[in-house]
């Protein structure tokens, strides 16, 4: 059993004391399931072959358990009751549910593949529970971990030697964060590949070595105490400490002995190869520190806490001014953070934490894969998607400068900078409906308000969010499924064909019908109605009345979006992004992904007060995404982590 | 006297003191007494679809997969292969053609990634393998000094490429796409020179750093966590590896290609000329039994072949259509595969000529080539055309066959999982079913077992 389920459990044991009765299946089970499943899954209908109606509650039987488990993702996920159900549960009788449907299974040492701590399922953690204030009072679950440095500070550590690619290089987001737990499995490419970095680079600084020891040696040291004053440096370096009397015995153990093998200077090259690939080098540790009883709790150390700071707003190791800062041992660790966080975001003449927010926003709406969209080119209209992307980067960089309201501005502004960049000849102004003459300005450009709002209607996110040939409303879809009602899609069957027919006399609405089809609808039915709007636009970004001649329909009905203010007909995107805009589910939601980007890992119940706080100080702020992101690397869930486990407790 | 390589390699072996009787040339020796070498084979993997038609002789009527009913066997002796396979024109009698197989398991799509040869399904977003992959297992059956080697050729310049083969879920093995790289990797060792040099240091290095690491996991206990542990796993590997070749120095001494200036050409496509002398050097010299090389495999919005006057990119070519015989793409795409199978022909061609027991080396090798994208640009999975060159004799009956299976899910229908369960029998492994197998098809008489028609 893993941690949500771990969650669930604790929770049914302490809410549920009362409310699973002596007989909870019939209590509350059957007549769960009687209301909202079996009129499309009993006797007289059966709708994907599925049967719900005589089951026991007995997760002995394997066919059983299999139903109960496959129903529990179903719920998890909202896939069911389908869209086309006529009544809905509340949340919480849902929760119930799956609650028991969870702990009976674990009772009967059934596993169930959990996913909330994976990388792309952070929205299965029920968000009105992360948001209620019942739940504040949890303390921090997450456990310590273990980091493999940015390719950022790889670079910097082994600046010199030449780089073709990094080996330390995260693969692109893929609509999730590109900077993730999980994503750091180490291989043997990378093992190889970082040994000849640190060989490269040894090997110009082991030459340049040679230099000083010759000179101490000229002053009458003997040839030991120089390499033990060149490794003690090169330790400085790249450490930034002194090595220990044991560390240095064992490095002269190595220099002797490539020395005697290969002859001088390889035995200080593989000595200086080796400090660059110690683990210590190479890693992130964190909860070194001492434990406090009273909370169960491990507090980061001061130096672990410079160094994650540095890395989630520079993405690099700290600075001898940070490490300095941290020292400061009459300040208590988090104002020390909090006053940090303010002079990196503020300063001025270093903008690398401004650009880490813009990095965010990069990844949080995903505009960047516009320049990965392969368009033929058409006749009458030039697309250069880096020039799009291009604009968007100085809108959101606008944005982050004025930092008011800054999710809804981003949402909902009209004003656009358009040809803000140095590649204007390739630029476009087709892209925006602007006419082919239109005169570059750096000042922000008004479009009318049914013609443009915001980055869901700007060509790159439009670009980024479409196919070769045509815009994918299904994409689009999921986007705001994910990132701003905070939903959750089930994965793609193994057995889908996942295409549209071909046919140029259909729009692509009317092509899409194929995906109503019931065992298709049940998932497309929480995308496709989200991103059918944004057909008011062709796939390259440009708005449009007509498609194949006719008026192009842009209607949609929102139906049990799991955010009532958001449910309803749609007759426009500029609709569906006011009400999304207005929404305070979606601006938690928002913060939920600000948390994701900077802890670099889902969110748990535990970080609800974490989540709270940051949600009231983005409020109480005018939207401040700066005071959002001072209050999560200052929170508890940035300085703290349970204890660790002890092995023996780790299930095989 | 004729000089075989039982010969060569005695001479050898006594030369370097028969108590360190190489590896290899116990192999080889082997052989000269009647037993037989282990079955070789080469993964050959190029992105961009092999459209069914392109793999059609002019001369056989090409029927669409949902218009085959029947299994054929068709003599290739009587017909002439199609241009993109001209080169393989002389080597006709070990050639096999074979259309139909289905690998629907993997998706399709612009690519499969490694779910071409380990079947199971990848997306863009998650490329990752979901379990070991056939080369890979055949390669572990039967090893050389390496268990298998992976060469290839990207049109950028990054130095290997993930995700294709894997020796597990989730463990990747490199292809290497830089061919002096590979060279340093597999052959440094005999280099002499500073590359000997820098073998040696990185030897050292290595071992120093197992321990290193070591330390560290221990001091860190329940906190080290698998990030370490992969770290720690893969400096073993690599320190496994350095003394695995230093065990075989003659050998490899030996078996190097010669260095030329392909091996850092900025070209790409002399860039994998380099990487297949350095695979066929790399069969012969013993290095591996199990090779698989890349060509641009899963590029698709890239040029490789501008280097042989393909200015169009993947994308391009395949959009013009390769599905029927008059399609605008199809000059585009027998251009390129015409290259292709001029490298797989020269590298058929130095194994023929290399004695072995009482045949040649051809004889017991297969050199396989497929698209990681099964059909098409726009790949389904519905069938996968396959070109084989080789044979492993004794052990399954390939050359001068076309061979047509009938279409997904007709009675007869096999898919690429029992070719590969067919490529694990002859290494002795009897395996039911290979990779994810498809819920769409029957289970035993579609996926389960090898092709008996293709096996001795």
């Amino acid at each position: 059993m893993t941690i949500l389920r771990n969650f669930l459990l604790s929770m049914a044991l302490v809410s549920g004391a009362e409310s699973l009765a002596d007989d909870p299946f019939e209590e509350r089970i059957r007549p769960f399931l009687q209301t909202y499943c079996i009129a499309c899954h009993g006797e007289e209908t059966q709708k994907g072959k599925i049967r719900l109606d005589h089951l026991r509650g007995d997760m002995e039987d394997r066919k059983e358990a299999e139903l109960w488990a496959r129903s529990l993702e179903a719920i998890e996920f909202g896939e069911m009751p389908s869209d086309k159900a006529d009544k809905f549960p509340t949340k919480a009788q849902a929760r119930l549910v799956q609650d028991w449907i969870a702990q009976s299974l674990d009772r009967a040492g059934r596993k169930v593949e959990d996913k909330a701590g994976k990388e792309g399922y952070g929205n299965l953690i029920p968000h009105d529970l992360l948001f209620s204030p019942a739940e504040s009072k949890r303390v921090v679950t997450a456990a310590a971990r273990l980091w493999r440095i940015s390719p950022k500070a790889l670079a910097d550590i082994v600046r010199g030697a030449r780089m073709v690619s990094n080996p330390f290089v995260l693969d692109k987001p893929h609509g999730n964060f590109r900077d993730f737990k999980g994503k750091y499995a180490f291989n043997s490419l990378m093992a190889e590949q970082v040994t000849e970095l640190a060989l490269a680079h040894s090997e110009k600084e082991a030459k340049n070595a040679r230099k000083a020891i010759v000179t101490m040696k000229e002053k009458g040291s003997t040839i030991d105490e120089a390499n033990r004053e060149a490794i003690k440096r090169h330790c400085h370096n790249v450490l930034r400490r002194t090595p220990t009397e044991e560390e240095m015995e064992v490095m002269m153990g190595l220099l002797k002995k490539v020395d005697s093998e290969l002859g001088v200077p390889f035995g200080l090259q593989a000595v200086y190869a080796s400090i660059i690939l110690k683990p210590e080098t190479l890693f992130r540790f964190e909860g070194m520190g001492a434990s406090d009883d009273d909370t169960g709790l491990v507090a980061l150390s001061r130096r672990e806490l410079a160094t994650s700071l540095a890395f989630a707003l520079t993405d690099l190791a700290p600075d001898g001014k940070l490490l300095r800062a941290f020292q400061n041992q009459d300040l208590p660790p988090r104002e020390i953070l909090r006053t940090e966080i303010r002079r990196m975001l503020d300063d001025e003449n270093r903008p690398t934490a401004r650009n880490r927010l813009l990095q965010f926003f990069q990844e949080y709406f995903d505009y960047q894969k516009a320049e990965d969209v392969f368009k033929d080119q058409i006749k009458g209209h030039r697309h250069w998607a880096p020039a799009l992307v291009y604009d968007l980067n100085a809108l959101v960089m606008q944005a982050l400068n004025e930092d008011k309201q800054v999710l809804k501005t981003l949402l909902t502004t009209p004003e656009y900078l358009v040809h803000v960049n140095s590649h204007r000849d390739h630029g476009n102004p087709l892209a925006y409906n602007l006419p082919p003459d239109w005169k570059p300005s750096p000042k922000p450009y008004e479009f009318p308000k049914d013609q443009r709002m915001g980055i869901l209607t700007h060509p790159a996110w439009l670009v980024a969010h479409s196919g070769n040939f045509d815009n994918d409303p299904i994409m689009r879809g999921h986007w705001i499924r994910y990132k701003l009602l905070g939903g959750s899609v089930p994965d793609i069957p193994i057995t889908v064909d996942a295409k549209l027919p071909e046919d140029e006399n259909m729009t692509l609405r009317e092509r899409m019908r194929v995906t109503q089809a019931e065992e298709c609808y049940k998932c497309h039915s929480k995308m496709n109605p989200l991103g059918l709007p944004f057909e008011q636009f062709d796939h390259f970004g440009r708005f449009r009345f007509l498609e194949l001649d006719k008026p192009v329909d842009v209607t949609s009905k929102i139906v049990n979006s799991g955010v009532p203010e958001i449910d309803g007909e749609i007759r426009s995107p500029f609709e569906l992004i006011e009400r999304l805009a207005n929404s305070t589910h979606c601006e938690q939601v928002f913060v939920r992904y600000v948390f994701r980007f900077f802890m670099g890992r889902n969110e748990t119940l535990g970080d609800a007060k974490s989540l709270q706080d940051a949600h009231k100080a983005y409020v109480d702020n005018d939207g401040s995404m700066n005071a959002l992101v001072l209050s999560l690397l200052s929170s508890d869930s940035f300085m703290y982590r349970s204890k660790p486990i002890s092995l023996t407790q780790i299930e095989p | 006297m004729r000089v075989s390589r039982r010969n060569l390699l005695k001479g050898l072996a006594l030369g370097s003191g028969s108590m360190l009787l190489p590896t290899m040339a116990q192999r080889i020796l082997a052989n000269g007494e009647g037993k037989t070498s282990a079955p070789r084979f080469v993964f050959v993997i190029q992105s961009n679809g092999f459209d069914a038609v392109q793999a059609c002789p002019d001369s056989i009527p090409f029927q669409k997969y949902d218009d085959r009913d029947k299994f054929e066997n068709i003599d290739l002796s009587d017909h002439k292969l199609p241009k993109g396979l001209a080169p393989l024109e002389e080597l006709k009698s070990k050639t096999t053609i074979l259309q139909g197989l289905s690998g629907r398991c993997t998706g399709g799509g612009h690519s499969t990634h490694g779910g071409c040869i380990g079947l199971y399904r990848t997306s863009g977003a998650n490329t990752s393998p979901q379990g070991i992959t056939i080369d890979y297992q055949l390669g572990q059956a039967k090893p050389g000094i390496l268990p298998w080697v992976g060469v290839g050729m990207a049109s950028g310049a990054q130095d290997a490429l993930m995700n294709i083969s894997a020796r597990a879920a989730h463990k990747s093995m490199p292809i290497i796409l830089k061919p002096e790289k590979a060279y340093n990797a597999f052959f440094s060792v005999a280099a002499g020179g500073a590359r000997e040099k820098n073998f040696h240091l990185k030897r050292n290095l290595l071992d120093y750093m197992v321990g290193d690491v070591k330390k560290t996991r221990a001091a860190l206990g329940s906190l080290a966590g698998e990030e370490l542990d992969a770290y720690l796993s893969a400096y073993d590997q690599l320190a496994a590896r350095q003394y695995k070749l230093l065990k075989n120095k003659e050998i490899l001494k030996r078996a190097a290609p010669e260095l030329d200036d392909r091996f850092t050409s900025e070209v790409a496509t002399q860039r994998l000329e380099a990487q297949f002398e350095l695979a066929t050097s790399s069969l012969i010299g013993g290095l591996s039994n199990v090779a698989t090389i890349t060509s641009a495999a899963t590029e698709i919005n890239a040029q490789p072949y501008l280097g042989i006057g393909v200015d169009l990119s993947n994308h391009a070519y395949g959009h013009m259509g390769g599905n029927k015989r008059d399609a605008k793409g199809v000059p585009h795409y027998e251009k390129v595969r015409n290259w292709l199978f001029g490298l797989i022909s020269k590298m058929a061609k130095r194994l023929e000529e290399t004695p072995e027991g009482s045949g040649n080396m051809l004889d017991n090798t297969l050199i396989i080539y497929m698209s990681d994208a099964p059909d098409t640009h726009h790949s389904t999975g519905y069938e996968w055309p396959l070109v084989i060159v080789g044979n492993l004799k004794d052990k399954m009956k390939l050359g001068g066959r076309y061979l047509n299976f009938p279409g997904y899910g007709k009675p007869g229908h096999r898919t690429i999982g029992c070719l590969y369960n067919s490529f694990l029998r002859s290494v002795g492994t009897n395996q039911e079913t290979f990779g994810r197998v498809d819920p769409d098809l029957d289970l035993r008489a579609m996926q389960t077992g090898p092709l008996t028609e293709l096996m001795a």
